[in-house]
C-alpha cells in the first residue's frame, strides 16, 4: 500500500535522495530486476555491468549520473523503514511508485501534487483518508498545506 | 525574445538549451531524466565545447549557502537546482528583502515556493506568474531544448462552464489570476 505524507520532514525521512543514493549505493543493487526496470523506465538506462550503465544521451555512464527522481525510487525499494522525499520525483516516477508499493508498504512524503495515473489508491497519512483520483489527492493535500 | 535569456551550446554534439527569463522568478518543473540537473552543472561549469551565452551571470546557490548567495550577488542569474529552502518563509522574505540586489532567480524544482511553513508562525507568499513556470521540450533530433509553459490554460474554456461566482480569498495576484480566467463573476473575499 502507498502512503503519503504531506507534512513537515521528520528523521525518518530521506530529504536528500541524490547525495544518500550516491554514498550509501551498492553493487549488488543494480543486480535487481525491480532496480533495472526503474533505471530503465525514468532514466531510459540500461544496466550493462556492475554498476555500468548504459544510457542513451551519455553513453556509458556511473550510477551517479542517474537523475534525482531514479536514484529516490530506487531508495523506495531498497529502504524499508525510511520515507522518501518523493518531490524529488517527476510525474514519469507515479508508475513506478505504484508498483513499489504493490510489493510493500510504500510511505513517501509529498509537497507538491504529483500526477497518479488513475485510478490508484493511497492513503494520505495526516488524515487517513484513502484516496483513489487525482481530485481527491488534491484536496487532501490542500487540507493540510494550505 | 526574452529580456533575459540563457543559451547553453554543445559544439560537439550540436545539443542546446534556451531558456527565456521573462520575469524575476522563473521556476522550471517535468520529468525526471530529461536533464534538468545536467544542465545546471554545464551553465556553471561548463566543459570543454560548452558555451554558455547569458545577459547575466549565472550563479548557483545550494540548500547551505543560498542566504549568503541573495544577499551578496547583484544584477545575477542565481540558479537554485532542487533546493527544499525555497518552499520556507524565509527564502520568501529574502527575495522580497534583496530586489534592489536585481537579480533573477531560475529555481529547478517542484516545491511551493515560500509556501507557509507549517510550523511557523510568520509567513511571507511569494507571487510569480503562473507563465514563469516551465518544462522543457526537446526537438525530435533531440538535440534542441526549450521551454515551453508548464500549465498550459489555452484549453480551459470556461465559458462551457456553468458558473455564476468565483470567490477568491484575497484582492490582489489570485483575484487578478481568477478574474483573467472567469471574468467579471470574481469576486474578492476582500472586499466583503
Amino acid at each position: 500500500m502507498l502512503y503519503i505524507s504531506v507534512g513537515q520532514f521528520d528523521k525518518e525521512c530521506i530529504v536528500n535522495p541524490k547525495e544518500t543514493f550516491n554514498y550509501r549505493k551498492k553493487a549488488e543493487w543494480f543486480q535487481r530486476e525491480d532496480v533495472r526496470r526503474v533505471i530503465r523506465n525514468i532514466d531510459k538506462t540500461e544496466v550493462i555491468d556492475g554498476e555500468c550503465l548504459r544510457s542513451p544521451v551519455f553513453g556509458t555512464i556511473s550510477p551517479e549520473r542517474l537523475s534525482t527522481g531514479c536514484k529516490a525510487v530506487i531508495l523506495m525499494i531498497m529502504y524499508d523503514k525510511y520515507k522518501v522525499y518523493a518531490t524529488k520525483c517527476g510525474d514519469n516516477c507515479a508508475p513506478d511508485i505504484l508498483e513499489i508499493a504493490k510489493t510493500k508498504d510504500l510511505v513517501i512524503v509529498l509537497h507538491h501534487i504529483m500526477r497518479f495515473p488513475e485510478p490508484f489508491e493511497a492513503v494520505v497519512v495526516e488524515s487517513g483518508v484513502t484516496v483513489h483520483t487525482l481530485g481527491e489527492f488534491v484536496d487532501e493535500f490542500y487540507k493540510f498545506r494550505g | 525574445m526574452s529580456f533575459i535569456n540563457l543559451e547553453v551550446k554543445d559544439s560537439e554534439t550540436g545539443m542546446q538549451w534556451t531558456i527565456g527569463l521573462d520575469r524575476r522568478i522563473t521556476v522550471i518543473r517535468g520529468d525526471s531524466g530529461v536533464g534538468k540537473s545536467e544542465l545546471v552543472s554545464l551553465i556553471i561549469n561548463p566543459p570543454l565545447g560548452v558555451d554558455v551565452y547569458s545577459t547575466l551571470p549565472c550563479i548557483a546557490a545550494d540548500n547551505n549557502n543560498w542566504n549568503v548567495i541573495l544577499e551578496g550577488t547583484e544584477d545575477s542569474i542565481i540558479i537554485l537546482d532542487d533546493v527544499e529552502a525555497v518552499s520556507s518563509s524565509a527564502f520568501a522574505k529574502k527575495i522580497k528583502d534583496t530586489v534592489k540586489n536585481r537579480n533573477y532567480f531560475l529555481i529547478i524544482g517542484r516545491e511551493q515556493i515560500g509556501e507557509q511553513s507549517l510550523n511557523e508562525d510568520n509567513f511571507y507568499r511569494l507571487s510569480y506568474s503562473v507563465d514563469s513556470v516551465l518544462k522543457f521540450v526537446i526537438s525530435d533530433d533531440g538535440k534542441m531544448h526549450y521551454t515551453v509553459p508548464f500549465f498550459d490554460l489555452r484549453g480551459v474554456r470556461t465559458s462551457d462552464m456553468n458558473i455564476k461566482t468565483v470567490l477568491v480569498e484575497d484582492s490582489a495576484d489570485g483575484f487578478k489570476f481568477f478574474n483573467h480566467l472567469f471574468g467579471d463573476c470574481v469576486v474578492s473575499a476582500k472586499k466583503w
